[in-house]
C-alpha cells in the first residue's frame, strides 16, 4: 500500500544552507512515526517543510514530497492553502503561545473550520473528544485563562477538526508537566485508533517516543542516521549516535532483572522511573520560556 | 462610575501638564536672554525716545506670573491675546490659518502611511522586496526634511508629498521591524498551518496585536507632520500655522510663542489620553 | 561598493582639515561665478569660494554634531539612568517628562527656543547656542532607551545572582549593570549624530542655526529658500548631508533607531 507521505528533502535558510541534507521518510496510513534528535537538528525545520511554511520563514525546500499522490513541493500556493489544516494538521510547542491571545478560544477554533468549509461543525462534540470541558462557557475563554495541558488540547482540537490524513506533532509535550505530558500522548494515541490519522510525532525525548510510536526515525545534523520499529531501535540499535541516546536513558537498578527480552515492559517501567528527572526537565524549560 | 473617574483623572492630568506647560514656556520666554532684543532696538535710525517705548511695551510682560495669570484669563473668556509682532489677535490669526495645515497635514499622512504600509507589508512579505524598500527609505532617512521640500519645489511636485515623504522612511522603519516581530509570533504559524488566507491572518491576527503601537505611532507621525510642515510653507510662502510658528520665533513674538506651544502640547497631550485610554479599554 | 559613501566622507574630512583656504575671504572680482578650476564649486554673492565654505562646514557640522551627541548621550545616561535606579516619584516625572517633550514637534520645539536666544551675539556663540539646544532636545529619546535597559538589568536575574552572593550595590553596578549598558550608550551615541546633523540643516535653512559667516551645513541651505533662483551648485551641501548621514546609518546597526 502506497505510504501517506513520502519525502526526500533538503532545506535551506538565506543565512544557513544545509538545514536537512536528503532527508529520506515514509509514513505509513496508520502509522505512528517519531522522530527523535537533538535541539538544533532540524526537527522544526522538517515540520515546516511538510507544510511549506518554511518559506513563511525566508527558507526554500527541495526534493521531493509525495503527499495522497501529489508532489507538495510542487503545488501552487492556493492549493497548498487547501492542504494545510485540511489534510496535514500542525501542533506546536508551546502551546499558550501558539493561540492567539486576544481571541476567544471558541472563535479559533471556529476559524479553524471555517478556512476550509462551510456552515458550523459541532464544537461541543471535539471538546469532548480531546477531553476538554464540553460546556459552551469552555469555548468563550481567551487562552489566558487556560492551563498549558488545556491549551495543547485546543491546539490538538483544532489540528484534527477537519480529520487530516498526516497530523503532525512539534515536541507537543515538552512544555508539559509529566502528568499531562502522559494524558496528550495517551490523547494522541485514540485519535490514531478512532480517525486512522497517521502522526509524525517530534520530539527531543527518545523514551516519550518508544511508549507509543510504531517506528522512528533519528536525526543528527539535518540527516536520517537510522529509521527502524521502535522494537529493533531499542534492541539492536545501529548507529553509534542511536546507542548514545539509549544509553544516555537512566536506567533504574531494578529495571535489570526484569528486562531480558520483554523491552515493551522495560519502557514502561523506565518512564514510571523518569518521572522525577522528566519533571526537573519541565521546569526548565519553563525557566527558558520565561527569560526569554 | 468608575469610568467616569478615569476619564476625570484623564482630564486633569491633561489640564495639568498644559498648565505647567504653558508656565515653563512662559518663564522661559521671559528669563531667555532674547527676551529684551528688538529687531527694532538694534535699528540706529530710532532715538533714544521710541527705544524707551519699546522697552516700556516689554516691561509689561516683565513679571511671568502676572503676564501667565492674564493670559490664562484671557484664555477662560476664549481670547488668545495679541500677536505682539504682526498687532492681530491670535484667536483671528489661528482660525484664518489652521485650515492649510490641517490639509497638507492630512494629505501628507494619509499619503505617507500608505506608502509607508504597503511596502513594509511587501518588504516583510518578500525577501527581494525588503532590499529594495530598504534602500529607498534609507535614501530618504538620509536627507533633512528642509532639502526634501527643496527637492520637490524644484521639481514641482505637490507640497503635501514633502510631509509624505518626511513621514515615509520613519514610519517604514518602525512599521517593517513592528511587522516583522509580529509575523514572527507562534501563534501567526498556527493560523498559517490552520490554511487561513494572508489577508486574514494580516486583518484578524497581525494587526489586532499591535494596536497599541500603530496608535503610538499614528499620535508620533502627526506631531512629525507638523515639524515638517514648518519648512513646507515656509518655503512654499503658504499661509498656515507652521509660517506662523516660523515668523513667530523669527520675530520674537512672546504671546503668540506661547499660545501656539500651549495649543500645541494640547492637541498632542488630547491625542496621548485619547489613544491611553483606547488601549486600556 | 558599500564603502563607497564612507570613503568620500573621510576623503570631504581629511581635505577640510588640511586645506589652506579660509571660509571668510571674499574674491570681490568674481562674484557669484560660475564653477571653475579655481573655484570648483563657484563662488557666492559675497564673492566667497563654495568649494571652501562646504568643506569647513563639513568639519564644523560634524565636529559639533558629534560634541552634541556625546553631550546628549551623556544627559541621558543620567537622567535615563537615575531615574530607572531609583524608580519611585523621580522615574514617574522623568518619564512624563519625556513623554510630553517627546509627543511635541521637535522642530518647532527648537524653532521656540533658538528664537529665545539673543540677536546680537557673536557668531560662535551663536554655533554653540544651536548645538547646544539640540542637545538640550536630543537626549529625550536615548533617556528613555536607556532607563528600560537599567530597568530590565536590575530586574535580571544575573543581579539576582549577585545580589544572592552578597555583592554590594557599588559592585552590582560596576560590574554587572555598566558593562551592559555600554552597548546601549554606544548604539544611542551613534544614532544621534546623524539626528543632529539633519535637524541644524533644517534649523539653518529657515536661517535659525549658526550666524554668517560661519558656514555649516544648514546655513550653506539657507541659500536654497528660493530654490527655484539658486544656482545648481548650492545644491552641493544636500549631497554631502546625505552622504554623510548614510554612512552613519550603515555604522549603526538596524534596530537601535528609535521613534
Ligand atoms: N529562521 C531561521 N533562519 C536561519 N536558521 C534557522 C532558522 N530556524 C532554524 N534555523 C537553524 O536551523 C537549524 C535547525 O533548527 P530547528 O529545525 O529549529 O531544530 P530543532 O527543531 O531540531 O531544535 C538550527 O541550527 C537553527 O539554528
Ligand atoms: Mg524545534
Amino acid at each position: 500500500m502506497n505510504p501517506v507521505l513520502y519525502a526526500r528533502i533538503s532545506a535551506d535558510y538565506p543565512n544557513r544552507p544545509g538545514v536537512l541534507e536528503d532527508v529520506e521518510f515514509a509514513i505509513g496510513r496508520g502509522e505512528i512515526l517519531g522522530l527523535v534528535g537533538e535541539s538544533g537538528s532540524g526537527k522544526s525545520t522538517i515540520a515546516m517543510t511538510l507544510l511549506r511554511l518554511i518559506e513563511s520563514k525566508g527558507g526554500k525546500a527541495r526534493g521531493e514530497l509525495l503527499f495522497q499522490d501529489r508532489n507538495l513541493l510542487a503545488l501552487p500556493g492556493r492549493k497548498m492553502r487547501r492542504v494545510r489544516g485540511r489534510e496535514i494538521g500542525l501542533v506546536l510547542q508551546s502551546p499558550l503561545s501558539a493561540l492567539n491571545p486576544s481571541l476567544r478560544i471558541g472563535a479559533q477554533i471556529l476559524e479553524a473550520w471555517r478556512a476550509h468549509r462551510q456552515g458550523s461543525p459541532d464544537l461541543l462534540q471535539l471538546l469532548e473528544m480531546v477531553n476538554l470541558p464540553p460546556e459552551p462557557g469552555f469555548l468563550n475563554r481567551y487562552p489566558r485563562q487556560l492551563s498549558v495541558g488545556q491549551a495543547q488540547r485546543v491546539l490538538i482540537a483544532m489540528a484534527v477538526i477537519h480529520r487530516p490524513a498526516l497530523l503532525i506533532a512539534d515536541e507537543p509535550t515538552s512544555a508539559l508537566d509529566v502528568v499531562t505530558q502522559a494524558e496528550i500522548l495517551r490523547l494522541f494515541s485514540s485519535l490514531n485508533r478512532q480517525m486512522g490519522t497517521s502522526i509524525l510525532y517530534i520530539s527531543h525525548d527518545l523514551l516519550s517516543v518508544a511508549s507509543f510510536c510504531h517506528r522512528i526515525a533519528i536525526l543528527q545534523q539535518g540527516r536520517i542516521v537510522e529509521a527502524n520499529t521502535t522494537a529493533e531501535i531499542f534492541r539492536n540499535p545501529q548507529h553509534p549516535y542511536t546507542q548514545a541516546l539509549l544509553a544516555a536513558i537512566p536506567k533504574p537498578p531494578n529495571c535489570l532483572e526484569t528486562t531480558t527480552d520483554c523491552p515493551s515492559l522495560a519502557w514502561s517501567e523506565t518512564i514510571n522511573q523518569a518521572v522525577d528527572d522528566g519533571q526537573y526537565r519541565a521546569k526548565d524549560s519553563l525557566v527558558c520560556a520565561s527569560r526569554s | 462610575m468608575l469610568w467616569l473617574g478615569r476619564v476625570a483623572r484623564q482630564a486633569a492630568s491633561l489640564a495639568a501638564t498644559v498648565l505647567i506647560g504653558g508656565l515653563l514656556t512662559t518663564a522661559l520666554v521671559r528669563n531667555s536672554p532674547g527676551f529684551d532684543a528688538d529687531e527694532r532696538q538694534l535699528d540706529a535710525r530710532l532715538d533714544d525716545s521710541t527705544r524707551a517705548l519699546i522697552q516700556a511695551g516689554h516691561a509689561e510682560n516683565h513679571n511671568v506670573l502676572r503676564f501667565y495669570a492674564r493670559h490664562m484669563r484671557g484664555l477662560l473668556h476664549g481670547d488668545l491675546g495679541m500677536s505682539a509682532s504682526l498687532q492681530t489677535p491670535i484667536a483671528g490669526l489661528i482660525r484664518s490659518r489652521y485650515a492649510v495645515t490641517a490639509e497638507i497635514m492630512a494629505a501628507g499622512l494619509a499619503a505617507g502611511w500608505i506608502l509607508a504600509f504597503v511596502l513594509a507589508l511587501a518588504a516583510v512579505w518578500n525577501g527581494a522586496c525588503a532590499r529594495i524598500t530598504g534602500v529607498f527609505s534609507v535614501a530618504a532617512l538620509s536627507l533633512p526634511s528642509a532639502a526634501l521640500a527643496v527637492l520637490v519645489f524644484v521639481l514641482h511636485g505637490p507640497v503635501h508629498s514633502v510631509i509624505a515623504l518626511v513621514l515615509f522612511p520613519r514610519l517604514f522603519d518602525y512599521l517593517r521591524n513592528l511587522l516583522q516581530d509580529a509575523y514572527a509570533q507562534p501563534h501567526i504559524l498556527t493560523a498559517r498551518a490552520k490554511g487561513l488566507h494572508p489577508v486574514r491572518i494580516l486583518v484578524r491576527h497581525v494587526l489586532p496585536g499591535c494596536d497599541r503601537q500603530l496608535l503610538a505611532l499614528a499620535g508620533v507621525s502627526a506631531s512629525m507632520a507638523f515639524g515638517a510642515a514648518i519648512p513646507v510653507e515656509t518655503l512654499g510662502d503658504l499661509p498656515g500655522l507652521g509660517q506662523l510658528a516660523w515668523k513667530a520665533a523669527l520675530a520674537r513674538d512672546l504671546p503668540l510663542l506661547v499660545t501656539l506651544t500651549m495649543l500645541i502640547t494640547m492637541l498632542t497631550q488630547i491625542c496621548n489620553s485619547v489613544s491611553d485610554w483606547w488601549v486600556r479599554e | 561598493m558599500k564603502a563607497i559613501p564612507a570613503i568620500l566622507l573621510a576623503l570631504l574630512l581629511i581635505v577640510s582639515l588640511v586645506h589652506g583656504g579660509s571660509y571668510s575671504s571674499q574674491h570681490r572680482e568674481s562674484i557669484d561665478a560660475p564653477p571653475s578650476w579655481r573655484f570648483p564649486l563657484g563662488t557666492d554673492d559675497l564673492g566667497r569660494d563654495r568649494f571652501v565654505r562646504l568643506l569647513d562646514a563639513t568639519r564644523i557640522s560634524v565636529l559639533f554634531a558629534g560634541a552634541a551627541a556625546f553631550a546628549a548621550t551623556l544627559l541621558a545616561s543620567l537622567a535615563g539612568g537615575i531615574a530607572g535606579y531609583t524608580g519611585g516619584w523621580f522615574d514617574h516625572m522623568v518619564v512624563r517628562t519625556i513623554d510630553v517633550l517627546l509627543s511635541l514637534p521637535s522642530l518647532f520645539l527648537l524653532l521656540v527656543t533658538r528664537a529665545l536666544m539673543p540677536l546680537n551675539i557673536s557668531p560662535v556663540l551663536s554655533l554653540l547656542v544651536t548645538y547646544a539646544l539640540m542637545a538640550a532636545m536630543g537626549w529625550l529619546s536615548p533617556a528613555r532607551v536607556i532607563r528600560a535597559g537599567v530597568r530590565s538589568f536590575f530586574d535580571s536575574e544575573y543581579v539576582l545572582q549577585a545580589r544572592a552572593e552578597g555583592c554590594s550595590e557599588a559592585r552590582i553596578l560596576v560590574r554587572h549593570i555598566l558593562p551592559n549598558l555600554r552597548p546601549i550608550l554606544l548604539a544611542q551615541f551613534w544614532t544621534s549624530v546623524p539626528v543632529f546633523i539633519l535637524t541644524e540643516a533644517s534649523l539653518g535653512f529657515l536661517g535659525l542655526s549658526a550666524g554668517e559667516p560661519f558656514p555649516t551645513w544648514g546655513s550653506l541651505l539657507h541659500e536654497l529658500q528660493n530654490p527655484l533662483m539658486a544656482r545648481p551648485e548650492a545644491f552641493a551641501p544636500i549631497v554631502a548631508i546625505a552622504l554623510c548621514v548614510c554612512c552613519f546609518k550603515r555604522i549603526t546597526p538596524w534596530r537601535v533607531s528609535q521613534i
